[in-house]
């Protein structure tokens, strides 16, 4: 007997780009997963994402049809990760060759995840972010991110006096 | 963080098919200047991303932008950990003695995390070069000092005057009850930290809210323990004393330790290992219902 077919459900970005994608690829996202439990007839009409655009929805989708199948993370388990301090900055083989992107496609991927609720993109996100910031300079971080340095040379020493008592344990 | 699907999402059950899905506008990423720190990323975004980076690194990153300080500053001071409370030196003091100083600090902090070391480590720390402590998901190399080895009876009205320096903010709390499994009791000092933590749970007040001006009671959302099982019921004891404390607890994470074969206090009988691990969990759920039901968590209806 063949197998039920899966059902496909469209999407359509903020630059009209449209995709139709299996239900369980798109149900790696919460946001969309609890917008199809609330419906309860058939719809035809894509659903509209107007935070995401064609090209970073074109990468989400990659990345929820590498990771379709897998357990979705439970607040559960998020909390006791954050509890029992075991947050590390690995990433998987795969999942650090997918966002290898540039920096404006990697933030975009990083909200993206946010906006759809979906944990383990998001993190991989972060992590990336995180790696990027490890070991570098004030100075760097701030040319890393495009960010003006907003304080007076008064304040700088002012917080280097403050981080004295971290540097000295 | 991320918007509620409901409040996102409305369905108006037509059958127009165009009209289904309302959401609400796009939200723009850039709500500052350029250069500014949260042009770069949202807050929420960056408070995720510092909770992955070391206490080292969130120190540097105080010294980029203003809004990055303050964020760097939350997560530094979001877990407060009372570790060394019964010795004296370490540089967990220095975060209990920033608290007690400034109340913008104490304000800060989410999460108590009373999680004791020292007397316990003494064999790793003594041969090794350096101590560690865990701070931030990390260990840091600090300085040895031979005055942490000496108990101090000040220190422990130290480590419970900082507790009730903390504001309504706090709302998770861990204890790793981390007595050593041949140990029938823990050493005087810790039981009498302990008495008075739970008398200052019971009928201390954390600091007054600035807007309300309250005194709210001590009340988590949150709490992990995680004790041996023949300190539990002393434990449970002292559980029962502070109700008070799971008025709004959502969650309670009871990790339960087991002594080993080895042990003179053995629980587990002599057996293959998929039978002791059938009894320990046995052993183990039975425990958490009877802990939960001694401090009022679970009704009596929910035992077996």
């Amino acid at each position: 007997m063949a197998a039920p077919a899966t059902q496909q459900i469209k999407i359509r970005c903020n630059d009209e780009k449209e995709f139709t994608v299996d239900r369980d690829v798109l149900e790696r996202s919460v946001l969309i997963k609890n917008m199809l439990e609330d419906v309860t007839e058939q719809q035809d009409a894509p659903i509209p994402l107007p935070n995401v655009s064609g090209p970073v929805m074109a990468k989400v989708l990659e990345y929820c049809t590498h990771h379709r199948g897998e357990p979705l993370p439970s607040a559960d388990t998020e909390q006791s990760q954050d509890e029992t301090r075991k947050r590390t900055t690995d990433i998987s083989e795969w999942d650090q060759k997918f966002i290898t992107v540039d920096q404006e496609m990697l933030f975009e991927i990083i909200l993206a995840a946010n906006y759809l609720d979906i944990k383990s993109l998001l993190d991989v996100g972060c992590k990336t972010v995180a790696n990027m910031i490890k070991g570098k300079t004030p100075e760097e971080i701030r040319k890393l991110f495009n960010i003006v340095n907003d304080f007076t040379p008064e304040e700088e020493a002012q917080i280097k006096k403050e981080n004295e008592w971290a540097e000295d344990r | 963080m991320k918007p509620h699907p409901k409040d996102t999402v409305k369905t108006t059950g037509s059958t127009s098919m165009r009209s289904s899905w309302i959401l609400t506008s796009p939200r723009s990423r850039t709500t500052k200047g350029p250069g500014d720190f949260a042009s770069v990323l949202p807050t929420e975004i960056w408070t995720l991303i510092f909770s992955y980076l070391p206490a080292a690194e969130l120190e540097r990153l105080k010294l980029v932008h203003r809004a990055c300080y303050e964020l760097a500053r939350a997560q530094t001071w979001k877990t407060l950990q009372l570790a060394y409370f019964d010795t004296v030196g370490g540089p967990p003091n220095r975060m209990v003695k920033g608290c007690i100083k400034d109340p913008v600090l104490a304000g800060q902090v989410r999460h108590l995390l009373i999680q004791e070391r020292s007397v316990f480590q003494r064999s790793l720390t003594m041969t090794s070069s350096v101590s560690l402590w865990v701070k931030n998901h990390t260990i840091l190399p600090v300085k040895r000092s031979q005055r942490m080895w000496k108990s101090k009876d000040g220190l422990v009205d130290e480590s419970l005057r900082v507790i009730s320096h903390l504001t309504e903010r706090l709302n998770e709390m861990t204890i790793n009850f981390y007595w050593p499994p041949y140990a029938q009791r823990p050493s005087q000092h810790r039981l009498a930290f302990y008495e008075q933590l739970f008398t200052l749970l019971a009928h201390g007040t954390l600091q007054p809210n600035p807007l309300t001006q309250r005194t709210p009671p001590f009340r988590f959302r949150s709490l992990i323990l995680k004790v041996q099982l023949h300190h539990l019921p002393l434990i449970a004891n002292w559980f029962r004393k502070s109700p008070r404390i799971f008025d709004e607890l959502e969650r309670l994470s009871l990790g339960i330790g087991v002594t080993n074969r080895n042990s003179p206090l053995s629980y587990l009988p002599p057996s293959d290992d998929e039978t002791i691990e059938r009894d320990t969990r046995a052993v183990v759920s039975q425990l958490r219902k009877t802990f939960l039901q001694c401090v009022g968590i679970l009704p009596q209806a929910h035992l077996p």
